[in-house]
């Protein structure tokens, strides 16, 4: 084997295994709004409402972390982060808390289901400036929000209907 | 950076403390819900912390499943020991163990971020305001420990 055959075998190695872990955990991630937008689907009206708060603080949680990763992502620009870079990061968490603190269903929903596009939208646009996660963290984050969007539109969908 | 993590010490500070005002300073409904309040602020810095863990990770190639799922069992802890006694899903333990606990948790993140310090993978400016930050947090959670099992 060549050395940079056996270079190039060494660096890719890592990088390949690096997207395949993050995106089975992510996708594990996503089981959770998927059953339990079932669950509400399937689950008689009157027992619902410990899969709906479930459900509910799962999404503010997912908002939380993606917000989290942002952060993570700006503390390790090889300059530092910037201030509007970390202000972009807190700025989800801020949006999370009435997912927590709020009892009304029909805002925790909405905050969710507009929150998650919005935080995609802007992490696309992040990575296309090159100040964002990398590309292939998008590839993974992109389907999954979609997933998640449909989930928690299905569950809201089911909630209203009831 | 640093005030922005100053800040996110003042729900902590102000809930600890409230805890320790005589009964009857604050109106009755933040009085009952203080405890309630810190375990859900906790779970959800927890949520940042460990989605900032994450995202730090996603800089560099030499990190496993393992490494990734470490931060989101520990969300998941986080959580179930943030949900009301009521909950279905709640940890069947008293008050102040779930502070005790939660400070726990936050310890394994800081050991967490500081393992990726020590591979020079974190900023060292970042190091330091973590310690201090958590150490705080630390603080206000064993205080809040304290109270509820007096």
């Amino acid at each position: 084997m060549s050395d940079a055959h056996h270079n190039a075998k060494l660096t890719t190695t890592p990088q390949a295994g690096l997207p395949q872990a993050a995106a089975v955990l992510a996708y594990a991630g996503a089981l959770a709004p998927i059953i339990g937008a079932l669950i509400i689907w399937l689950r008689p009206a009157d027992d619902l409402a410990t899969a709906i708060e479930f459900l509910l603080v799962y999404g503010g949680a997912l908002i939380v972390f993606f917000g989290g990763v942002r952060w993570g992502v700006a503390v390790m620009r090889p300059g530092g982060p910037s201030f509007a870079s970390l202000l972009g990061g807190a700025i989800p968490l801020l949006m999370a808390f009435p997912v927590f603190l709020l009892s009304d269903v029909f805002t925790r929903f909405m905050i969710i289901l507009v929150a998650l596009p919005i935080l995609l939208w802007d992490d696309l646009r992040a990575t296309r400036r090159g100040s964002g996660a990398p590309d292939w963290y998008l590839g993974v984050r992109t389907p999954l929000t979609i997933l998640m969007l449909i989930s928690y539109a299905a569950a809201f969908a089911a909630v209203l209907l009831r | 950076m640093t005030l922005l993590g100053a800040a996110g010490l003042i729900p902590f500070i102000g809930a600890a403390a409230g805890l320790w005002l005589p009964s009857g300073v604050l109106p009755t409904i933040i009085e009952n819900g203080l405890g309630d309040f810190l375990l859900i602020y906790a779970a959800v810095i927890i949520a940042y912390l460990t989605g900032l863990n994450a995202g730090a990770k996603l800089q560099n190639a030499s990190h496993s499943t393992g490494q990734f799922a470490s931060g989101q069992a520990l969300l998941l802890v986080a959580f179930f020991l943030a949900l009301p006694m009521s909950a279905a899903f709640s940890t069947p333990l008293p008050d102040w163990a779930r502070f005790f606990l939660m400070s726990v948790v936050f310890a394994i993140v800081l050991v967490m971020d500081l393992s990726l310090a020590r591979r020079s993978q974190i900023p060292q400016w970042f190091r330091r305001l973590r310690i201090f930050l958590t150490s705080c947090v630390g603080a206000c959670l064993l205080l809040a420990a304290v109270k509820t099992g007096i």
